[in-house]
């Protein structure tokens, strides 16, 4: 299979008041096209940091990162915001969005900086996404005016308006109740159905069991790594314990 | 504790604290400079009227006079404190050498006299009377300013030899605005030079009661006393004294106003958005039970050093700068009498702007009240009311790239702040648009205009002599045959006697002719078409008090008739006293006799002015633009340096206020920034949005602007023109004002924005987009 993104040796160190502290230390991993691989650890173990060096929204101080190919580490920063723009969709945990434009034109935007003529077709497409995530008439909504589970998935079309061919979040399901963290991960799973691949951090187990791998980290180190494989409905609640028991080893 | 937190909070916010305090300087040392300047001008025309003794009242008379007549009159009449009768001897230009220097070109009457006896002295520049001793020359002061005459050369006048020995100022003639010009000589050399001139007289009354000058004026016509000549009185000696000067602290008071207002704009901005920083502070020091009152007094103890400092600066500022400012008031009129009191007013004027900035600040910190502690917690960050009527949807939308139309949506949503940054773009327009239009309306040709000329190329004059008739057929000879002429017209100024309102009778100076060859411009009405139709100058209007329409009666060959007025012009040059007419009179005695004339060929104004003087050396030759460039130079200077310091101010302004407001929309717009770039959005992408916004601010701000100064400005401006005579004042402009300063204005706001946006750029998406 193909590897979708391979990171080598990431070092990664903030600049604290007095000294440096190391973030990620020598992280290799790899993610291979239409994989759904989760991250889990406790907090301030790096897994925001991982994620954002791999989609190349932060910097790395050494290491290698390719995605798609093609080393992120060698791109500067127009060419990284292209790629973002282009290949890849991110869900974060608190959704931002631009206060001043309804749902559905935030949904757009990032394609529409590319096809500016293209605004109709864009328009529909967005509809048709927002219809799939169960949320088609709140495409004329400003965004104050929807809850946090809607906007969590209007997040997630505005991922997808580009097609990308992988998708990154931070926590999607952190801050909504269970029952619509549970309409967000099936949003994923369709997504990933459809080939896309998912990298997603959570602290849920029950989130993380529905991935295909699950990845476990510690002090900025990727400490263990758990396969599942892919999702059949029935083993969910198995899958669920496997995760919690590997994930309190991990933090002993 | 509490200066520690000041401390680094101002050091945190360099950039506001700076330009918070800068605004402040600005602002108080404009609005001391007005009070210093003014104060000064008033007080330094006050002590030269003082030590001069100026009269109250002046005839000019050129011809016969019956000096006994005149003292019996004088006399006789119980507001006359003291009168006399001074030569003035008139002598040509081209007889006048001083130092290497001719005064062939120079289109000012300029003439000789001994020290006055009594009263209208000519003053050192001590202040003192001169005496000059024999072979001494004093020179107008004018001349000097002028670099034509330095002290110690050797002057020639109509070749006999003097030395330079210093320098003269005249409280009725110093100003370039004064047509006349006095050299002072010994009493000896007077005598030697009386045949190489034409004798004038000023007839010169001081009175007991000055306010009842106007009164005098007309017992004084009534008792039919010489008065070949325009007719002075000392309030229009003290305006045009004051003008050149007057219109450029004008200027600076209008500058100074706008950046009081733009100071206060800024600080309600960079204190608001502070206040929206701390938000989430605040309303949990108010969920916990803490005093405002303490926060409240950490932002106040701010603003007040800031204030303190920013006054203090503008203050010693307004000093530094006043000096050169005041140079020319000192050097035409001497020291002020009130300097004591220009300082008093002066830190007046700082501590009022202090304590109105003060004010200021306690006001808006009302707001702090209006924090609700719940809210403020939960959202961190006041509500941003959304507009949602008139939506416009970004996918609907054809015509513009994401990145603009998202800057222009962003300006329209969020009105409120930006509003801030349009006023000052606004008024930075404005104070650039105004001086500039109003240097340019007074240097055009058309200006004269105003000032009841018309737009003629050369104008030639001559005084009523008993060679008149020969001279004025001489004249309408050369006029006839010369073929450079394009067209001319002959005014006649006649004395004729008018009907006031009490059923006294005053002299009036009618001009009679045509005078829709040379068309001038009218604050009211027009020009006279009909034969019993006149046009009155606006002193006279008030003087008869006429207006448009009313009727006043005028004593001619057909004994009292009645005029209607056709209109009301300024005219402050003459003595500001005359009035237009085109019936024919045989009768009334003729003052002097012009003829406004026209070339084909406006390059050939200074040949032919020379070849005319010439052929008609009997009449005075006036080169038009010459002369308006030597009786409104040192006007014109004036308001071109304060127009060039508008611009720049404004320039600044626009600058600094740019930069400092796309520094703070940054700030606030951090999150907003990571997330478009998280999504994709380049550098170059956000710079183009930010650019937007700024542009799509300064052009409704310099439209504004434009418009504003247009209307407001040009009423303002004639208003302040106004205040000296000059009346209805329709700008001239240019286009380099109207097309360059917005250019100027774009150029400056995108370097602002360039500057100021740079730091989206380094703003880490993972930073700002993680909770
Ligand atoms: N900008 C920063 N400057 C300094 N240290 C940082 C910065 N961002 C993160 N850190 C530190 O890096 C470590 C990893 O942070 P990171 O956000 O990746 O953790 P995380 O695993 O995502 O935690 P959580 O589960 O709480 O989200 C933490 O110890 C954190 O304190
Ligand atoms: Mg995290």
């Amino acid at each position: 299979m193909k590897k979708i993104i391979n990171g080598q040796h990431i070092h990664k160190t903030f600049a604290a008041v007095k000294d440096k502290i190391t973030v990620l230390e020598d992280i290799s991993v790899a993610i291979y096209e239409g994989e759904f691989v989760s991250v889990m650890g406790p907090s301030g173990s790096g897994k925001s940091t991982l994620l954002y060096t791999l989609s190349g929204m932060d910097t790395i101080d050494h290491g290698e990162i390719t995605f798609n190919g093609q080393s992120l580490t060698a791109c500067g920063e127009t060419e990284l915001a292209d790629i973002r723009r282009q290949q890849m969709g991110f869900v974060f945990q608190q959704p931002t969005f631009l206060k001043n434009l309804a749902i559905i034109d935030n949904i757009v935007l990032p394609a529409l900086r590319d096809n500016r003529k293209k605004g109709k077709e864009l328009a529909n497409k967005a509809k048709q996404l927002l219809e799939k995530t169960g949320i088609g008439d709140l495409a004329y909504r400003m965004t104050n005016q929807v809850s946090g589970g809607q906007l969590q998935r209007a997040e997630i079309c505005r991922a997808l308006i580009n097609e990308p061919k992988m998708i990154f979040a931070d926590e999607p399901t952190g801050a909504l109740n269970s029952r619509s963290a549970e309409e967000i991960m099936k949003n994923f799973l369709q997504i990933n159905q459809q080939g896309r691949t998912i990298l997603l951090v959570t602290h849920d187990a029950k989130v993380a069991a529905q991935s295909e791998r699950v990845l476990f980290m510690k002090d900025g180190q990727i400490v263990d790594e758990l396969h599942l494989g892919k999702l059949s409905n029935s083993f969910l609640e198995n899958r669920t314990e496997k995760v919690t028991s590997k994930m309190l080893k991990v933090e002993m | 504790m509490y200066y520690r937190i000041i401390r680094n909070d101002l050091l945190r916010n360099k950039l506001i604290s700076i330009t918070t305090m800068l605004f402040i300087t600005a602002a108080t040392a404009l609005v001391s400079l007005v009070a210093i300047l003014t104060i000064n001008l008033i007080g330094s025309i006050d002590s030269l009227t003082k030590q001069a003794q100026v009269p109250d009242f002046l005839q000019m008379h050129n011809g016969d006079i019956d000096k006994e007549q005149i003292q019996s009159f004088a006399t006789e009449h119980e507001n006359v404190k003291d009168n006399q009768v001074l030569d003035f001897l008139n002598i040509t230009g081209a007889k006048i050498q001083l130092g290497d220097n001719s005064l062939i070109d120079n289109v000012q009457d300029n003439g000789f006299s001994t020290q006055s006896p009594n009263f209208d002295y000519l003053l050192d520049l001590d202040g003192q009377p001169i005496q000059p001793a024999e072979g001494e020359l004093y020179v107008p002061i004018g001349y000097m300013k002028e670099g034509v005459a330095r002290i110690g050369d050797e002057a020639k006048i109509a070749g006999k030899e003097f030395q330079i020995a210093g320098f003269l100022r005249d409280a009725q003639m110093n100003s370039p605005l004064a047509s006349s010009k006095r050299f002072l000589v010994h009493e000896k050399d007077y005598q030697e030079l009386v045949p190489e001139g034409s004798l004038e007289y000023l007839i010169e009354f001081q009175l007991e009661d000055p306010s009842k000058t106007n009164e005098f004026e007309t017992s004084y016509a009534e008792a039919g006393l010489e008065s070949n000549g325009p007719t002075l009185t000392s309030g229009l000696f003290k305006i045009i004294n004051g003008l050149s000067d007057g219109i450029m602290i004008a200027i600076i008071l209008l500058v100074g106003f706008l950046i009081v207002i733009i100071a206060f704009m800024c600080i309600r901005f960079t204190l608001l958005t502070k206040i929206e920083e701390d938000y989430r502070e605040i309303g949990t020091m108010k969920a916990i039970g803490l005093r405002l009152s303490d926060i409240k007094k950490i932002y106040l103890a701010k603003y007040t050093l800031l204030a303190l400092a920013g006054c203090f600066i503008g203050l010693l500022l307004s000093f530094i700068f006043s000096g050169p400012l005041l140079e020319n008031i000192r050097l035409y009129m001497g020291e002020s009498d009130y300097a004591g009191w220009s300082i008093f007013l002066a830190v007046f004027g700082s501590g009022l702007v202090f304590l109105i900035v003060i004010a200021y600040i306690h006001f808006l910190l009302r707001r702090f009240r209006k924090i609700s502690s719940a809210s403020a917690i939960r959202t961190g960050s006041p509500e941003e009311k959304i507009a949602h009527k008139n939506y416009f949807f970004l996918s609907n939308n054809r015509l513009l790239s994401a990145n603009v139309f998202l800057g222009i949506k962003d300006v329209l949503a969020r009105k409120k702040l930006y509003v801030t940054m349009l006023i000052v773009l606004l008024l930075s327009c404005f104070i650039m648009i105004i001086p500039w239009n109003t240097y340019q309306t007074v240097s055009s040709p058309t200006f004269t205009k105003y000032v009841g000329f018309g737009d003629m190329d050369i104008m030639v004059s001559m005084y009523q002599s008993d060679e008149s008739v020969d001279n004025e057929q001489q004249v309408i000879n050369y006029l006839n045959e010369s073929e450079t002429i394009e067209q001319s017209v002959q005014i006649t100024s006649k004395s004729f006697k008018a009907k006031k309102e009490d059923g006294s009778e005053e002299k009036i100076i009618i001009e009679l002719g045509d005078h829709s060859a040379f068309p001038i411009e009218y604050t009211d009405g027009n020009a006279p078409e009909q034969s019993n139709e006149i046009a009155l100058s606006s002193m006279n209007a008030s003087e008869f008090e006429k207006q448009v329409g009313d009727t006043i009666e005028i004593i001619t060959d057909n004994g009292s008739e009645n005029f209607v007025v056709s209109g009301i012009y300024s005219n402050i040059l003459n003595g500001g006293k005359t009035a237009k007419a085109i019936f024919s009179d045989e009768s009334a005695p003729t003052m002097w006799l012009s003829y406004y004339i026209q070339l084909n060929d406006t390059n050939q104004i200074a040949a032919a002015t020379k070849e005319m003087s010439e052929a008609l050396p009997f009449a005075k030759v006036t080169d038009a633009d010459n002369h308006k460039q030597q009786v409104f130079g040192a006007t014109m200077d004036s308001i071109k340096t304060a127009a060039n310091v508008a611009l720049i101010v404004a320039l600044f302004i626009t600058g600094l206020v740019s930069l400092l407001f796309m520094k703070l929309l940054i700030a606030k717009d951090r999150p907003a920034i990571a997330m478009l770039k998280a999504i994709g959005f380049t550098n170059q992408d956000l710079s183009m949005q930010y650019a937007t916004r700024g542009i799509f601010i300064l052009i409704i701000g310099v439209a504004g602007g434009s418009i504003l100064a247009n209307t407001l400005g040009e009423s303002i401006a004639g208003m302040a023109m106004a205040s000296f005579g000059i009346e209805a004042l329709t700008f001239v402009s240019h286009p380099f004002i109207y097309l360059g300063f917005p250019i100027l204005m774009l150029l400056v706001t995108l370097l602002a924005t360039k500057l100021g946006t740079n730091q989206a750029g380094n703003i880490a998406i993972a930073e700002n987009i993680k909770e």
